[in-house]
């Protein structure tokens, strides 16, 4: 059974490419003007509206209010910078699914070493999870507003260019209509371009454990120097590729780690806040919808910071894997050229956004802790 | 006549000159590089020293007068820290020029190789770009922010509160309409208003500039050395191609010898019946030139051991020469010997301008927290929230701009590890491999520079920085 990793990325390319975001040079016009069109409705036009709503809502309108409205603007404006991001960065995304199939016909990991293989299923279910999370949100919004449809009451508030508050039914619904699918829109691409660096950085811990376990073999080889030099080689070789490839993660992708953790910190921020605020019995739907797109921002966050700490972690196993193999009986030159590498492997690799900002649990904990800060802040003025 | 007098100046000076010119010009107490009287370069720097403290004491002054009303306290006290800036630097210069000369010296005599001298000379011109326009770049921002400084005073009232204590109550007093709230000694109406304007114009520019040229100097120093361990990153690999000949065959390994410049076709090293038939003497000097720094005695290279034991001994298996085979072993001691004169520099860099860091970290921190609470009362698109947003902007653009360049120089002293590791080492010879072992060992502590010791420069410290404004200003707002 070999491994694909390929196809793992499947399912969000489908959304991306489906909804007019594949846009490489070599695209046909209809496809491009297909969309900028969907981009324009689903993206640009709402996010003028909300803009003009929320300054409305700053002078005029309560914490609550103010909340709901943050909400969808970060979100908005978070989906905005990470399409540009990926048309962008498009070319380099590929480049990258290169290296990973150049990688499947090069360092195939043995058939007995199930780690990866185990590794593959898990983030396929991780996959499947994540868009299903984001769909059932989707869902209870939508709900939220249909079961409350003699209310007039929508997704979210936001301007329009007719009051969609009004009697007449053939002015709520199109509009209730064309609201989820916005909705729906924004999520599917939020949720897959986001999930991209989370599965490139799976792919990185994959190769790092691949190449634990290729040192880790017991040759019972007797002292060759060109055979150990060749095999000291291949490891390096490897291990330098697959430092380029983080450092590729760390160029091309991190740029929607930054992007989302701006975003999820305030709208956790304004998502902690009303759901203390909101009654769980009275307003269930309403409680329900805002507790779950909170959990699902924290989810978007804590993906790519665990799976960054994945790569670091592993990437520390190395040096041990090395010190276990058996480099007593080998050549001289095998053994001053383990040092060497060991000399090396002592700095870990890590993700890193801009040099700076490192994608690991410690940035994790500070963002809720922001976020957090944020909360007492608002409950602080509210109290007011 | 002035471009044969200038071109005396060698190494770091003759990189900096714009700079130190400009620093001369605007009043700094430099007096090395120049021709003709210091007396009159003196009184001159004196002048404007005299002028500054001057505007500075009104200014305290001022403040001093305006205690009572909470507001106005704290917007003189957010312009006497700004201003403080630039007597400080401008008096640290002055005390420390010495130690500036000293740094700018360290590169008057650096070492040198045949093989390397194209890579140097390019890093070297990288720099020498990258030196001209950051100090174009903050020169035209500070004229900017001066102009729009000026500007901005035509806009809005132009009035101070005042506490009436009679009444109890806060008055709106009509002031002169000049960039900086200030006393004088003589009343600012007619013809003195315009020229206490044009001299408060004088104390804005200077001032600005005075501060960010001696920023800029301290930055264009870590340029200068980050491109240098660019270069010794750069000739990491073909010096491993090279030690790799001494005891592994290669096929091609006269082109080695040639100078890695593309369009240079000429041999560095003649074969052996060139050398028969020129009187060419087994002479190191000619291959590896080494000078000690600080201007000292020119040491006798006589360092380099003699493996073979002789002229006319050769095991090596690429049928090297002795002069290609020493040029081969100097190379390595060259890269350590430059990589010794860049720690050298750098270590200068954080002698001489460490404190200047310090003072300015301790003056922006205090006016940072203050301008969060003046912050906090903004409440609409105005003059008050411009020139608020203005100072924050400017201070935190003053603070980024040593922090990202100490953030460079940690990024690239400790990237020298990862350049010894990604060349071919595992092909080279065993000095080759002893030398890149080491390189990895003393490379992982990368190289900062400090704010005397309490503080390293870089990107973590802007950071802090920034989280500290944001913390207080939401303290504040909950305590509003």
């Amino acid at each position: 059974m070999e491994l694909n990793y390929s196809s793992v990325f499947n399912l969000p390319f489908f959304f991306l490419k489906n909804l007019g975001l594949w846009q490489s040079k070599s695209s046909w016009k209809i496809y491009r003007s297909y969309g900028f069109i969907l981009y324009l409705i689903f993206l640009g036009l709402p996010l003028v509206c909300h803009t003009k709503f929320f300054f409305y809502i700053v002078k005029n309108g309560t914490i609550a209010d103010i909340s709901h409205a943050i909400n969808i603007l970060f979100s908005l404006y978070g989906t905005l910078f990470k399409t540009f991001w990926f048309v962008i960065k498009l070319e380099s995304i590929k480049e990258m699914l290169e290296v990973i199939s150049t990688d499947h016909k090069t360092h195939q990991p043995r058939k007995t070493f199930l780690n990866n293989f185990s590794s593959y299923g898990n983030i396929m279910k991780v996959v499947k999870f994540y868009y299903g999370s984001a769909l059932w949100a989707v869902l209870m919004a939508s709900l939220n507003s249909v079961i409350h449809y003699k209310r007039k009451e929508v997704i979210y508030e936001t301007w329009w260019f007719w009051d969609y508050k009004s009697n007449d039914n053939y002015v709520y619904w199109p509009f209730l209509c064309y609201q989820i699918l916005l909705i729906l829109y924004g999520c599917l691409v939020n949720y897959s371009i986001d999930i991209i660096p989370v599965l490139f950085m799976n792919f990185a811990s994959m190769m790092l454990n691949n190449l634990s376990d290729k040192i880790s073999v017991k040759n019972n080889v007797k002292e060759n120097e060109v055979k150990d030099i060749k095999e000291i080689k291949n490891l390096v070789e490897y291990h330098k590729k697959i430092k380029q490839f983080t450092d590729d993660i760390s160029t091309h992708t991190t740029f929607v780690f930054f992007i989302q953790t701006f975003i999820s910190s305030f709208i956790l921020c304004a998502c902690t806040f009303l759901i203390t605020t909101t009654s769980p019995i009275n307003n269930t739907s309403e409680f329900m919808r805002t507790f779950l797109y909170g959990c699902s921002m924290l989810f978007q966050i804590f993906l790519p910071c665990y799976y960054g700490n994945e790569v670091s972690a592993t990437s520390d196993k190395i040096s041990t894997s090395l010190f276990h193999s058996n480099w007593e009986g080998r050549s001289k030159k095998y053994r001053k050229s383990v040092e060497i590498i060991m000399e090396n492997l002592k700095h870990s690799i890590k993700i890193r956004f801009n040099n700076f900002i490192t994608i690991d649990f410690g940035t994790f904990t500070k963002i809720c802790n922001y976020a957090y800060s944020l909360y007492a802040v608002f409950q602080k003025v509210n109290v007011k | 006549m002035t471009s044969i007098i200038e071109s005396k100046y060698v190494g770091l000076v003759s990189d900096l000159l714009p700079n130190i010119r400009l620093m001369q010009g605007f009043g700094h107490f430099i007096f090395k590089y120049i021709n003709g009287p210091i007396f009159l370069r003196k009184v001159y720097s004196s002048v404007h020293l005299v002028l500054l403290l001057f505007q500075f004491l009104c200014i305290l002054l001022n403040l001093a007068q305006n205690t009572d009303e909470v507001s106005e306290l704290t917007a003189n006290t957010i312009t006497v820290l700004f201003f403080t800036h630039c007597i400080t630097k401008f008096v640290y210069v002055a005390l420390s020029s010495e130690n500036i000369s000293r740094t700018l010296g360290i590169w008057n005599q650096s070492n040198s190789h045949p093989l390397f001298t194209e890579s140097n000379s390019r890093y070297h011109q990288i720099a020498l770009a990258k030196m001209r326009r950051l100090l174009m770049l903050v020169m035209l921002t500070t004229c900017i922010a001066t102009v729009c400084w000026t500007t901005i005073t035509f806009f809005g009232d132009s009035t101070k509160l005042w506490r009436d204590h009679e009444n109890n109550e806060t008055l709106t007093v009509e002031i002169p309409r000049l960039m900086i709230k200030s006393w004088y000694p003589w009343n600012p109406v007619g013809a003195l208003y315009f020229a206490s304007l044009a001299f408060q114009f004088y104390y804005l520019l200077f001032s600005m500039v005075i501060c960010n040229t001696s920023d800029v100097l301290f930055c264009s120093w870590l340029i200068f050395a980050c491109e240098q361990l660019q270069h010794l990153k750069g000739i990491m690999r073909p010096l491993m191609e090279l030690s790799a000949t001494l005891d592994t065959y290669r096929p091609n390994s006269a082109a080695l010898f040639r100078t890695v410049s593309a369009s240079s076709k000429s041999e560095l090293i003649l074969n052996d019946e060139n050398e028969k038939n020129s009187n060419y003497d087994l002479n190191i000097s000619t291959i590896y030139n080494t000078k000690s720094d600080w201007g000292a005695q020119y040491r006798a290279p006589t360092t380099l051991q003699n493996f073979n034991g002789g002229k006319g001994n050769n095991n090596n298996p690429n049928g090297l020469t002795e002069k290609q085979e020493m040029m081969v072993r100097s190379a390595i001691k060259y890269w350590v010997e430059r990589h010794k004169h860049v720690v050298r520099l750098v270590s200068a860099i954080g002698d001489t301008y460490g404190l200047a860091l310090l003072l300015h970290m301790l003056t922006s921190t205090i006016m940072l927290t203050l301008l969060a609470y003046q912050a906090t009362k903004i409440d609409g698109v105005n003059v008050y929230a411009f020139s608020v947003i203005g100072y924050l902007v400017y201070s935190l653009a003053q603070v980024f701009l040593f922090c990202i360049f100490g953030n460079r120089l940690i990024e690239e002293s400790s990237s020298v590890m990862e350049a010894a590791y990604s060349c071919h080492w595992y092909d080279g010879s065993e000095e080759a491999k002893t030398f890149v072992q080491i390189v990895c060992q003393q490379c992982q502590k990368a190289m900062t520079i400090s704010g005397a010791k309490f503080f390293t420069v870089s990107l973590d410290l802007f950071a802090s920085v920034l989280g500290a404004v944001v913390t207080y200003f939401m303290v504040l707002v909950q305590l509003k």
